[in-house]
């Protein structure tokens, strides 16, 4: 079973050049959801995002077949360097990230079910006073952990705190487990 | 799945609301990188924070609102006067009621903070400290989604301007709402 093999196994099968199609499939189901992850915390567009790692996984790729991974067992920090590479084109051109190669195979599988707005709203009000305000001004108005404490007359600590409570209980109340 | 040192729930939301220092955010992307169980973890903040992301603030200034009209969402205004009570009908042709809640002044505004409450309990839905608005408007604006059919039908919109040279002043808008299929 390809999924029990270490990821340095499916790397250095990759490069034995003999066409490990499948090896390359099963570390794109590894790698591909952590780099979209990555483009989507650093880049803040889901659209960009999925284009970093369409772009980062092609490079991991083409470096597994070719034998440029150095180290094999840790081809995550390969991939955490194409993707901050990425990152700085893209942010460079602040434009979408041009492919440069063929995207013909989409190696950024899966699309979740997006979050229905009213059920969000309902479980947003739900929430206490507080932490539905910290969650608003975090979330909805991009503000600090300090700049929320100054506005609503507590401390940044206490701002993480009631943060983190409330998206727990967002996510209880909208029966969200953890991705896989 | 398993991870010897998960990080920890605080620390993903933290990461996802940009709340930390550079080598923090550094120090959590290497972590995700290698780590099945915490990518899993911080997908599962990440979702419902895009989702969080794409609400439309409840307050907005003249900008957004344009902003939203250049989006191509159908945007009816409804302007206001304070203790002017008037049903507002969110038609089912519309996206946005923008309640254009007006009679302020805002030219001498430090700051303008919005709450709103459920008229029959007096339960607070919503209270923001500092809401965007125009210094030479009269106005502030309350963008009402279709989706707030979710919440009490009647509210009353409380407005404080904090003047520069101290001191406040409060209005109220009291806004029964029906919502049209």
């Amino acid at each position: 079973m390809l999924e029990d093999e270490t990821d340095g196994v499916l790397v250095r099968r990759i490069a034995t050049g003999s066409g490990a199609r499948a090896e390359e499939a099963e570390l794109c189901r590894r790698f591909a959801p952590r780099a979209r992850l990555f483009g989507l915390r650093h880049l803040r567009d889901d659209d960009r995002a999925r284009d970093l790692a369409q772009t980062v996984m092609l490079a991991v790729l083409q470096a597994a077949r070719e034998g440029r991974v150095s180290d094999p067992e840790r081809v995550d920090r390969f991939v955490l360097g194409a993707c901050r590479n990425q990152m700085l084109r893209a942010k460079e051109l602040d434009a979408r990230v041009q492919l440069d190669d063929d995207p013909g195979r989409d190696l950024v599988a899966g699309t979740e079910e997006p979050i229905r707005t009213d059920a969000l709203v309902r479980c947003l009000d739900a929430l206490d006073d507080r932490p539905r305000t910290v969650v608003y001004l975090s979330f909805n108005e991009g503000r600090t952990s300090a700049e929320i404490a100054a506005a609503i007359d507590t401390t940044p600590g206490n701002v993480r705190v009631l943060r983190h409570r409330a998206v727990e209980q967002l996510r209880r109340c909208l029966q969200l487990g953890e991705e896989t | 799945m398993s991870c010897a040192a998960p990080l920890s729930q605080e620390s993903l939301v933290a990461y996802w609301a940009h709340d930390l220092p550079p080598e923090e955010v550094e120090r959590i992307d290497e972590h995700l990188m290698g780590c099945d169980r915490c990518s899993a973890a911080s997908a599962g903040i990440a979702r419902l924070v895009s989702a969080l992301r794409a609400l439309i603030p409840p307050v907005i200034d003249r900008k957004t609102a344009a902003g939203l009209r250049a989006r191509g969402l159908r945007v009816v205004e409804n302007p206001l006067l304070p203790e002017e009570r008037r049903t507002a009908y969110f038609a089912s042709d519309v996206d946005i009621l923008l309640h254009r809640l007006g009679g302020l002044d805002l030219a001498r505004a430090d700051r303008v903070a919005v709450a709103v409450r459920d008229e029959e309990s007096g339960r607070v839905i919503l209270d923001l400290p500092q809401v965007p608005f125009d210094r030479d408007a009269t106005e502030v604006l309350v963008a009402c989604q279709r989706h707030f059919a979710a919440l009490p039908p009647n509210v009353v919109v409380e407005v404080t301007v904090h003047a520069r040279e101290g001191g406040a002043s409060r209005s109220r808008f009291p806004i029964p709402h029906v919502f049209q299929q």
